[in-house]
């Protein structure tokens, strides 16, 4: 908690524009008085920069979180909160936007422009995740294992549609779709902000409620049945949550790769495998190595700025390959990953 | 008390359980036989609740199995398999614990660690409580995975209560073996019965108290146990030739194939 509110302020203090603790102090004191800010760092402070590490430290709560359910709901350590369709759909939605905007007309894109993208990767994210449980839903019964089939084969169709609107697209609109495909906060604004804390307070809330359910779900499905757990509406409710949660994040600042997977395997490790100690954890982990990464995204070329995307998945892959070397507990019992 | 009335268990026009009629009551332990696939595991899924009878009506303390929400079936019946694969580390006594879920809503109370303390000494895995399951030995693994539906069972309210195990030795040593059929003995009571699944036809002779033999989804002989087990029987349901031995001061049968 405390590291947490460390890397908020490190994460204010730094970047293009250096801010101080004092301008800070000066810009809420004057934003309590209901005054204009007084100097151009105010101004970054409240209308920039907060926003943007607010939405990321959200954002990577998020994530990590929809990591941690979805890997616990199909008992697999390697699942992702992507998996069943959902940020393949978000990009899909996405980059139909930056290839047809023209198509709306100039004046409906004044008017709904700047939501457009999100609208339609949020439709996207949904469309797709609902046709992966529809084709998976067998007599009311959804088995986990036709959900992962089901979902690789949506997030390849996805991917090639993806594919094929970059191949339509004219340069500047391919490089909208690989920015977006990196994910970005410099976008952030209040209204993303509110959006996401809310959607995020609700669902982190019922997740919280599903911890002990998630916990007998490591001994299978079946015996989680025996201790009185309803499966089939666990399944149902978190595959609701996760589309949730992952399909407003990705909305507002496009696919970042590697959270949903990495931040639960750290937590593991930090505060083992009960779910109760697990999503906390992983609120406060995910914030912490979101806000990092955006921080290296926003310093490492500054001014310039590296699509947030790429550090995630640059830093995210040998810590990955690091955390499963040394935690050797799936190599003892074998037969997990054949 | 469990009534099995006329129940069939079908998967499209095949029948896996046919017509079973039935009665177990508190203070047995019932042992289910009959050679792969006879129908003993799905007659002890209808029993546990996870699958529905499609004919007939299964009552458990008089009421339909169907008319039980699952929070109040897993407080009358637990369930042991015969192999666990868990998917993330965890410690043993976190596992035991998950016994007690049924009881409480987020945070478990004193009760439940008293009666996880108490199932874990009496089992006698104490000492490593604070391992990770995945750790153990299969045979100590088994142990702890016997605690916890001890744990889903146990309770001070005189209510009668299941616990089903299927096929729970199959893997074990002799010694495991012994032991965990020992204690499921000890813990039948007026309130409590055991229904187990076994393949070992002399373990089945040694603790039950009654055999049900199955063949082709139906129960074609039931042995009490001081009856005399016939060739006939054992031909009939496991299709070989056996020979039986009468242990004299032990006053009872053995079976040699």
């Amino acid at each position: 908690m405390v590291m947490l509110v460390i890397v908020l302020l490190a994460s204010i203090a730094f970047g293009a524009v250096s801010i101080s603790i004092h301008d800070m102090e000066l810009a809420v004191i004057n934003w309590i008085k209901g005054k204009e800010p007084g100097s151009i760092y105010e101004s970054v402070f409240l209308q920039i920069r907060l926003p943007r590490i607010l939405l990321c430290a959200i954002t990577g709560s998020i994530l990590s979180v929809s990591g941690v359910l979805m890997q616990g709901l199909f008992r697999n350590p390697i699942v992702e909160p992507g998996l069943v369709g959902t940020s393949a759909g978000a990009a899909l939605g996405a980059s139909f936007v930056f290839v047809f905007a023209s198509w709306f007309g100039a004046e409906i894109q004044s008017i709904v422009g700047p939501f457009l993208v999100p609208l339609f990767a949020f439709m996207g994210a949904l469309t797709a995740t609902f046709i992966v449980y529809q084709l998976s839903n067998n007599n009311t019964r959804v088995s986990l294992t036709s959900l992962l089939l089901v979902g690789v084969a949506i997030n390849a169709v996805a991917l090639s549609g993806t594919g094929f609107m970059t191949y339509l697209a004219r340069d500047p609109q391919a490089r909208s779709i690989s920015f977006w495909n990196l994910g970005t906060f410099s976008g952030a604004n209040w209204f993303q902000v509110e959006i996401v804390f809310l959607v995020a307070l609700v669902v982190l809330v019922i997740s919280f409620q599903d911890a002990k359910k998630l916990n007998a779900f490591i001994l299978g499905e079946e015996e989680a049945g025996y201790l009185g757990i309803d499966t089939q509406k666990l399944k149902r409710k978190i595959l609701v949550i996760n589309t949730a949660m992952v399909a407003i994040a990705t909305s507002f600042v496009g696919v970042i790769g590697f959270m949903g997977l990495i931040v639960p395997h750290v937590m593991r490790l930090l505060v083992g495998s009960d779910h109760r100690k697990l999503i906390p954890a992983s609120i406060i982990g995910g914030a912490i190595l979101l806000l990092f990464a955006d921080m290296g995204a926003r310093l490492l070329l500054a001014p310039a700025e590296i699509p947030i995307g790429i550090i995630t998945s640059l830093v995210g892959a040998p810590v990955y390959i690091l955390l499963l070397k040394r935690n050797n507990f799936i190599e003892k019992k074998g037969g997990e990953f054949d | 008390m469990i009534d099995l009335i006329n129940c069939s268990y079908q998967i499209q026009n095949k029948f896996l359980v046919k017509e079973i009629n039935c009665s177990i009551s508190p203070n047995e332990l019932v042992v289910i036989m009959g050679s792969n696939g006879a129908g003993k595991s799905t007659l002890l899924k209808l029993i546990s609740g996870l699958l529905k009878v499609s004919i007939g009506e299964l009552l458990i303390d008089n009421k339909s199995i169907n008319k039980y929400p699952s929070i109040e079936l897993a407080i009358k019946r637990a369930v042991l398999s015969q192999h666990y694969e868990i998917s993330f580390p965890l410690t043993v006594r976190e596992i035991v614990l998950m016994g007690r879920y049924p009881y409480f809503k987020t945070n478990p109370n004193q009760r439940d660690f008293d009666i996880v303390n108490h199932v874990m000494k009496l089992m006698g895995i104490s000492e490593f409580a604070n391992r990770k399951y995945h750790t153990l030995s299969g045979g100590e693994a088994q142990k702890v995975q016997m605690c916890r539906v001890l744990a889903q069972i146990s309770g001070t309210e005189k209510k009668n209560k299941f616990l089903l195990l299927d096929e729970p030795v199959s893997h074990l040593d002799i010694k495991y073996q012994y032991y965990l059929l020992d204690i499921a003995k000890s813990i039948i009571n007026p309130h409590t019965t055991v229904i187990a699944v076994l393949h070992d036809i002399n373990l089945a002779l040694k603790f039950a108290d009654r055999i049900l033999f199955m063949k082709e989804g139906q129960i074609v002989h039931q042995h009490q146990k001081n009856d005399t087990l016939e060739l006939s029987v054992i031909k009939k349901v496991f299709d070989v030739d056996a020979t039986i031995i009468d242990v004299h001061n032990e006053n009872r049968q053995w079976v040699c194939f």
